[in-house]
């Protein structure tokens, strides 16, 4: 049950990145490259990045408890690991972005790791309401 | 099934007898219950005083260095047992295991919220907050929620 319920928190986080990511690369190349034309392969861009920064993700597993301050380190190391990759990938690609562009794009991924997070986060809070409404039952029918 | 209460003189003589054709899965959760219903503990509290409490003013018991303490609403108490033993023991009144290290009564819990890595949050009626880790979350939800679970 337990590898069932990882691979759905990361089919829910791929697709969640991917229309984060969709939405980011479609704003940024309106803002600044409107002139750029691309091929079909451009499709498969939001795809391979979500696959990869939400594999990046591993980093944030461990089989011990983690505290809150160890939680918000590997998820820093995981930011950074996604930043590594979509520069890295553009830089290797030949890309030589203008310093505003650079900071806007590094900003940009930030806002998408943590909208993905909090999109997560909202889903487990709806999780954990529907939860408190059975516990209310579960505990006045023991009590009958 | 027939139910009938006899009313007796003597507190020490309060007994529990079911009469049953065959021992059924049933029949064996309200032998359970009846045996941890109201059940006595015993526990060592923090000036080494030997005090009974009862089982359902539990709010959970926590394993801290190979000791195991029970936690109500006045006192903190050691007890000699295993977590694994409460876990097992108790799970028909309502104890549940929400962590390596705690078995949580689902009786005392007002709440859960979400923390950090998908994991969430168990707060309890007497104010205190408990980690639910990711191990233990779908067993849980799995009792509270059922078969429904989003957890299954």
């Amino acid at each position: 049950m337990r590898i069932k319920k990882e691979a759905a928190d990361f089919l829910t986080a791929f697709f969640i990145c991917t229309t984060c990511i969709t939405f980011l690369e479609g704003i940024l190349g309106m803002l600044f490259f409107p002139d750029m034309k691309l091929g079909y392969d451009a499709f498969f861009s939001p795809p391979f990045f979500a696959f990869f920064s939400v594999l990046f993700g591993l980093v944030t597993k461990s089989k011990k408890e983690l505290t809150v301050k160890q939680v918000w380190l590997r998820r820093g190391i995981h930011l950074l690991l996604i930043e590594g990759l979509v520069l890295g990938l553009n830089y290797s690609a030949g890309a030589v972005f203008e310093p505003v562009v650079l900071f806007v794009l590094i900003l940009s991924i930030a806002v998408v790791f943590a909208a993905v997070y909090a999109i997560m986060w909202v889903n487990d809070r709806r999780s954990a309401a529907m939860f408190n409404e059975k516990l209310k039952q579960y505990q006045s029918k023991a009590l009958e | 099934m027939k139910v009938s209460i006899r009313k007796i003189l003597k507190k020490e003589e309060e007994q529990v007898i079911i009469e049953c054709v065959e021992i059924t899965p049933e029949i064996k959760d309200i032998h359970s219950y009846v045996q941890t219903k109201g059940t006595g503990l015993s526990g060592v509290t923090f000036d080494q005083r030997m005090e009974r409490f009862y089982l359902q003013d539990v709010y959970y018991f926590e394993a801290l260095d190979e000791k195991v303490f029970a936690y109500t609403k006045q006192q903190v108490y050691e007890v000699k047992m295993r977590l694994y033993e409460t876990e097992q023991l108790y799970k028909t009144c309502h104890f549940v295991r929400c962590s390596k290290s705690v078995v949580l009564n689902l009786m005392q819990l007002e709440c859960i919220s979400p923390a950090l890595n998908g994991r969430f949050f168990a707060h309890m009626k007497n104010g205190e907050r408990l980690m639910i880790s990711r191990q233990y979350a779908g067993k849980l939800k799995q009792i509270v929620m059922g078969g429904g679970s989003d957890e299954d």
